[in-house]
């Protein structure tokens, strides 16, 4: 009885408190265009109430955009021609995502192009299968929710180079290193990294080796998550560079 | 009530609920969005189901036997002594592989309010390992009025959790960030996190504490289990609208405590962290406790090296609870989340499938409860196989060799005991 009465006594106060009131707050996208193989490309997004599109050269990352929340269907292509990119994502109310078209677009490319065994991945794994994909174009979401320490930022390197191999990451300031990632792999993300606000000197390594392919200078904020977008240098295919993006609470 | 006192009807519910719930929902869920998305909730629903026809088939059997002891005594009781070596040892295997779930979900959560990076994480989760053995080997190691308490805490906290989450709802967040998935992905996801499930059938080991059982343990575990099917339903689908799908992935190591961060500020992460951190370790203690004795058990009837005998002067397995520590920490400090939830996973859906086997043979009446476990339970370890060998070609390999091992190697470790040792207790 002492425990029916608890639960009782729980329900009624969560759902006397828990009525929802008012209007869900929109979703935010930003798009990363890091398609290679084509100087630039369109995002469509079409959903039920509002649709957006995005033409964005190679390497160019888009400020944030509000929509309605609800489910979306992307649709990816190059400027010259159809869709090589076709996928269904939700946008939940308050969320804030980038979604970034990766791979390499060759001449009649089809939709949604993917070796069997990604589709296998895809189907035991869902969203957490993360697969090269033999370097076809494919849309990675990526969730910018981070949690907030106070005097600290978030930090995440995602490796989009395709064709390349894995890197290792270095963050350091005067005091030594504040973030070290090592063998991060083509689409993969390294976990947001907490790390105090300040300059810091960034330093991209192949994996294991000596061979430095990025220095450059770094600061984080406060309150803010740094995404860095290792993305090769031109549509082409040459080079390294990042892109960062920077979200705030 | 840990001096020989019956254990009432509500304190063997509370405990059924509460051995379940003690740790799994806090490490399955992000991993079950990722594979269902949507159907979360289905995937909790199917796999409720194997849960359920497995509470009906232990009940049933140790009533019928009038004995406690799980599946290992069941299938000594029928004599099929080959089997009943064969899964204890897997048997033995899936408790230590639920233990260091349970480690590694005490490490994140209570590193994650502190703020603490992969050290401190893996400090907490050994740590939590070595404090119970040491309360363990001092003889403390049950203690049923404690444990009842932190359950029911743990079980209003998630209630309130999922019921708030249910009022808030907003469908958009079930696919937050992510695609959607089609129904028959629930299945795969059930597949993957069945061991959720597992703690109920702990207390088939306390059988003859239990007042009056054959009146009340089957009413009892029955509605212990449903209950907490109810419960996962609505943690999945209040913790995913309050939290959203991706951020249930992406921290999916602390999923729950990002959600009440999330939806109720410091409140909520210290809130959730007490109740994590309480119902992990209440439930690395009683799984740790129940395995040693099991252990010893089944070294008496022969099926484990004499060495497994061996009490403390508290009567306290002692080896095994340092051993099975050891191993659970050292799994917990290195393993990965879903590869140690799979291969848990899988262990309990071979023992629940034998148990429903079992009782569908010893059964004279309602045999379709346990055929209805037999059919569900097989379906979702093809899909478990299926996933783990596509995603985890290595960890496959692994638990192939580990099944190998005990089936081969179990006669050859205990033919060579009994010539060493055949004499009795080295205490």
């Amino acid at each position: 009885m002492a425990i029916t009465s608890k639960v009782l006594t729980v329900l009624v106060t969560v759902l006397l408190f828990g009525c929802r009131s008012g209007e869900p707050e929109p979703a935010r996208v930003r798009v990363g265009q890091f398609l290679t193989g084509t100087p630039g490309a369109r995002l469509t997004l079409s959903g039920e109430r509002d649709s957006l599109v995005f033409d964005l050269e190679y390497g160019r990352l888009s400020a944030y955009r509000t929509l309605s929340p609800g489910e979306y269907t992307v649709e990816v292509a190059p400027r010259d021609g159809g869709p090589v990119i076709r996928q269904a994502v939700g946008l939940g109310a308050g969320s804030r995502l980038t979604l970034v078209p990766v791979g390499t677009v060759t001449p009649g490319q089809e939709v949604n192009a993917a070796p069997f065994l990604a589709h296998l991945h895809r189907a035991v794994e869902g969203a957490a299968a993360v697969s090269a994909r033999a370097y076809l174009p494919q849309l990675l979401v990526v969730n910018d929710y981070f949690v907030d320490v106070a005097g600290q930022g978030n930090l995440r390197l995602l490796h989009l180079v395709p064709g390349r191999p894995p890197v290792d990451l270095s963050i350091r300031n005067a005091g030594g290193e504040a973030v070290s990632q090592s063998g991060l792999g083509y689409v993969h993300a390294s976990e947001r990294e907490r790390i105090a606000a300040g300059t810091y000197t960034l330093a991209i390594h192949l994996a294991g080796s000596p061979v430095r392919v990025l220095r450059d200078s770094l600061t984080v904020r406060a309150d803010e998550l740094t995404d860095l977008f290792l993305i090769a240098e031109d549509a082409q295919g040459n080079g390294w560079q990042i892109v960062s993006g920077r979200t705030g609470k | 009530m840990s001096d020989g006192k019956k254990l009432s009807p509500v304190s063997v519910w509370a405990l059924a609920a509460g051995g379940m719930v003690g740790g799994g929902i806090y490490t399955v869920l992000g991993v079950v969005v990722a594979v269902s998305a949507q159907w979360t909730w289905l995937s909790f629903a199917f796999t409720g189901i194997i849960a359920l026809t497995s509470a009906y088939s232990y009940v049933y059997l140790s009533n019928t036997f009038n004995e406690g002891g799980g599946a290992f005594e069941f299938l000594e009781k029928v004599n099929d002594e080959w089997l009943a070596g064969s899964l204890s040892w897997l048997l033995v295997i899936g408790y230590v592989l639920t233990i260091s779930v349970y480690a590694y979900a005490f490490g994140h959560y209570v590193a994650f309010a502190f703020h603490g990076g992969p050290l401190v994480i893996r400090l907490l989760a050994a740590g939590i390992v070595a404090a119970l053995i040491a309360l363990n080997l001092a003889g403390v190691g049950k203690l049923t009025r404690v444990e009842i308490g932190i359950v029911s805490v743990n079980l209003l906290v998630l209630l309130a959790l999922g019921v708030y989450g249910i009022t808030q709802w907003d469908t958009s967040q079930l696919t937050s960030g992510i695609s959607p998935r089609p129904a028959w992905s629930g299945l795969v996801g059930g597949a993957a996190i069945f061991m959720a499930y597992e703690g109920f059938q702990l207390l088939s080991y306390e059988y003859d504490r239990i007042a009056d059982p054959h009146r009340h343990f089957m009413p009892t575990l029955m509605s212990a289990v449903v209950f907490v099917v109810v419960l996962y339903v609505a943690v999945a689908l209040g913790a995913t609208v309050l939290g959203g799908a991706a951020t249930l992935v992406d921290f999916k190591e602390i999923a729950l405590s990002v959600v009440a961060e999330k939806s109720f500020g410091t409140t909520g992460l210290i809130v959730m962290t007490v109740a994590a951190g309480f119902a992990t370790a209440a439930a690395i203690n009683s799984t740790l406790f129940s395995t040693a004795n099991l252990t010893k058990q089944i070294a008496r009837r022969g099926e484990l090296p004499d060495w497994f005998k061996h009490t403390n002067g508290s009567d306290v397995p002692d080896r095994s609870v340092i051993l099975l520590g050891i191993l659970a920490g050292i799994l917990a400090v290195a393993g990965s989340l879903s590869a140690l939830v799979e291969a848990a996973s899988l262990v309990f859906l071979v023992t629940f499938g034998v148990v429903n086997w079992l009782c569908w043979r010893e059964s004279k009446q309602r045999k379709w409860i346990p055929l209805l476990g037999l059919i569900v339970g097989g379906v979702t370890a093809v899909l478990l196989l299926i996933r783990v060998g596509v995603s985890k070609p290595f960890a496959f390999g692994g638990l192939l060799l580990v099944v190998v091992l005990v089936l081969l190697g179990r006669p050859l470790i205990l033919g060579k005991n009994q010539k060493s040792a055949p004499d009795g207790d080295h205490q």
